[in-house]
């Protein structure tokens, strides 16, 4: 099973912009996805969310082809559908609706029969711990009780296919950590692709990675490979504070980190040269290190 | 897919908005089948003073009066009822002075539903006016049918003077009427107008129903999800109209058959056999009583309900917001009244045909086009009765609003 961009390019019109009519939201994207999780990086308008609505069928792409297996999803429709989840980043609810009703309203949407939707239902809620609030209307929940709800729809069809657009927004640490393990469970023999700003959110469960920059996949690979264009870049050093405002505006330096030591002076992690800085140590590099070397404005 | 069918309407139905447009439909059902009762008054003199009796009782007592008239109409009957005016005129002057209470009740009125069609048929051709009651002469009455059908043309001379294709069709249609015709006290033309206004206050609270069921999720964002889901796409299309158009006819059956059996048992349900042209124009192109006049204003009502429905369904599938859609929703509904109103021009009678809500409202209803209105539209070489207009038109839209409305889903956001 894979998923297959083909130059995936979109292109909107900008009425507001009379120099560029035309808005590029996803320039020739290129990307093979296949099994494991997928974590889909980039800034806030980078373009992830609108290549998630094509990857999800909802969007044409101006130029360019998605292939499920090799056949184009504009031929699978509803096959393709059938075995895809998603869960938009930003999604509303009809007001009317308790989390059990529209969990049966979307079941039915998704083609499951009354048996099969009950037992699917009952099983989510349990996972998710939804059970609770079941008969509440969805309206009334909290942001995060209201993201569960949205992935339990998602993971209903118990989908080949995952595609969750900014899961975790709105999730406290400990429901973070458990939709991280409930994703990697579910992996298993299946594609997951998350799109995020929060790093941390695939750095540990992510097998793939893709950054994506002003419509474009800059670079794809494991967490590994990724990070070890990080080698040799990322350092710590202790400073006193009065230097620190010196080295904020030093543009050989980008720091990512603070931390007030006891003794008054101030640990600093920071991409740059070893050089930069007096007794900088190397330091073991991470993903959020990579992204905001990537986007720096970040 | 039945599963969605039902899931869709539970959904709908679940929508307090919905629901409370739905009570109001009921409840309103109920209201406007007896208001026309409350305006029946009977009034009648004792001791000096004028003493008026309204609603139910009133009733009662003018088909008491009526009653020996009831049945067929028949030329004698027409000269007896001219000989009642006119010996009473002779002595009274005329009917608005001082024409004394208690004699019109027991001597005009058992005529009047009949006396006033011969005065109208008996008019000047040339002018179209009533002539005065006294120079109606026997003969004229015992002529009454004859009257009727000189009369029809007469009108129609003066009604389409430039188009001689549509004298031809009215005089042709007139011929089919059956006479002679039937009268029943009872019934008044107020409870058909009220019928046809209710239809329209129906059309409304359907349209109201129908105007958020696309745009709603476009404004709730709940679109996203249902698009990437099997059968998100033409299928949920597909159901939401089938739902859409269920709860219309449900509620219009449920509130029709509720208003038609107030008003009928109010009014009593033999006067539905009296011929529209008694209450009506006499020279009325349709040969219907009153209770397939009702049904027929009922039938119009709901092919237009329907293509109404069917074009908000378009309106909604197309607005990215609730306001939006609800908004254009009042717009239209009422814009036919409004315009058919204000313009008056030959181009408001087609815009009128063309619109979906084009056959409910005001003066521009079916109803009164076709108990009032002697109107034909011409369209290229073919002159046709607007009434039949009113309801073929809009037939033919609801497939094509419906087409409109799939494909306006489909395609939006792509």
């Amino acid at each position: 099973m894979e998923i297959t961009l083909e130059h995936v390019t979109k292109h909107f019109k900008d009425k507001n912009n009379k120099n560029h009519p035309v808005k590029k939201a996803v320039e020739n994207v290129n990307l093979q996805l296949t099994p494991g999780v997928w974590g889909l990086l980039g800034a806030n308008g980078s373009g992830k969310t609108t290549l998630m609505r094509m990857i999800c069928g909802i969007m044409k792409p101006t130029a360019g082809r998605i292939c499920y297996d090799g056949i184009d999803i504009e031929h699978l429709d509803d096959a393709y559908r059938d075995v895809i989840g998603y869960l938009p980043q930003e999604f509303g609810f009809y007001p009317e609706f308790t989390v059990q009703q529209y969990l049966e309203y979307i079941s039915a949407l998704k083609g499951l029969t009354d048996k099969q939707a009950k037992t699917r239902i009952d099983e989510l809620l349990t996972k998710l711990s939804l059970e609770d609030v079941c008969r509440k209307r969805i309206t009334r929940l909290s942001g995060g009780m209201k993201r569960r709800v949205g992935i339990a729809q998602a993971l209903l069809n118990n989908p080949e296919f995952l595609v969750l657009d900014e899961p975790t927004s709105g999730l406290d640490p400990g429901e973070r950590v458990r939709f991280r393990n409930l994703l990697s469970e579910f992996a298993h023999d299946r594609i997951v692709l998350i799109s995020t700003h929060i790093v941390s959110d695939v750095e540990y469960i992510a097998t793939q990675n893709a950054i994506m920059k002003n419509g474009e996949i800059l670079q794809t690979g494991t967490t590994q490979e990724l990070v070890s264009q990080m080698h040799g870049r990322v350092f710590e050093a202790i400073i006193p504070p009065q230097e620190l405002s010196m080295w904020e505006s030093d543009p050989k330096v980008q720091i990512v980190n603070l931390r007030n030591e006891k003794d008054g002076r101030i640990c600093l992690r920071y991409l740059g040269e070893q050089t930069d800085i007096p007794n900088a140590v190397p330091q073991n590099p991470h993903l959020e290190d990579l992204y905001l070397h990537l986007f720096p404005k970040t | 897919m039945m599963r969605l069918y039902k899931e869709e309407l539970k959904r709908i139905l679940r929508t307090r908005s919905t629901l409370l447009f739905l009570a109001a439909a009921v409840a309103l059902s109920v209201f406007m089948a007896y208001v026309p009762i409350t305006f029946v008054r009977y009034t009648y003199e004792e001791n000096g003073q004028e003493i008026t009796i309204k609603g139910k009782e009133a009733l009662a007592i003018r088909k008491e009066l009526q009653a020996p008239n009831a049945g067929e109409v028949t030329p004698e009957k027409m000269a007896d009822g001219l000989k009642a005016y006119q010996e009473n005129l002779a002595i009274y002057g005329d009917f608005y002075g001082d024409f004394p209470r208690n004699v019109y009740n027991s001597e005009i009125s058992p005529w009047s539903p009949l006396v006033q069609k011969l005065h109208e048929v008996t008019a000047d051709p040339d002018s179209g006016l009533a002539r005065d009651y006294m120079d109606i002469t026997e003969d004229d009455a015992l002529s009454f049918y004859e009257h009727c059908r000189t009369h029809l043309a007469d009108l129609m001379k003066l009604e389409q003077k430039n188009n001689p294709k549509a004298q031809e069709i009215a005089v042709k249609m007139y011929d089919k009427v059956s006479m002679p015709f039937y009268y029943y006290p009872g019934y008044g033309s107020s409870m058909a107008e009220y019928e046809g206004f209710y239809l329209f206050m129906l059309m409304f609270l359907c349209a109201m129903i129908t105007a958020p069921l696309f745009s709603c999720e476009y404004q709730t964002g709940a679109d996203d999800i249902l698009r990437s889901t099997k059968h998100g796409r033409r299928k949920l299309a597909f159901v939401k109209i089938l739902a859409a158009l269920l709860i219309s006819l449900v509620t219009f059956t449920l509130c029709m058959t509720i208003f038609t059996v107030i008003s009928n048992s109010l009014f009593g349900w033999e006067s539905r056999r009296t011929s529209m042209q008694i209450l009506f124009s006499a020279v009325t192109l349709l040969g219907l009583n009153m209770g397939q006049l009702q049904n027929l204003v009922m039938f119009a009502g709901l092919i237009a309900l329907l293509s109404c429905v069917s074009f908000i369904l378009f309106v909604s599938s197309a607005c990215k917001n609730t306001t939006i859609s609800t908004g254009l929703t009042i717009a239209f509904c009422l814009f036919p009244s409004v315009f058919y109103m204000t313009a008056g021009s030959n181009m408001s009678s087609y815009l009128r045909v063309l619109l979906p809500s084009g056959a409910l409202g005001g003066s521009n209803a079916f109803f009164y086009t076709l108990t009032y209105y002697f109107e034909f539209l011409k369209i290229g070489p073919l002159t046709v009765w607007t009434p039949w207009l009113l309801m073929i038109v809009p037939a033919i839209e609801i497939p094509v609003f419906l087409w409109m409305t799939v494909r306006m889903y489909c395609r939006r956001h792509m």
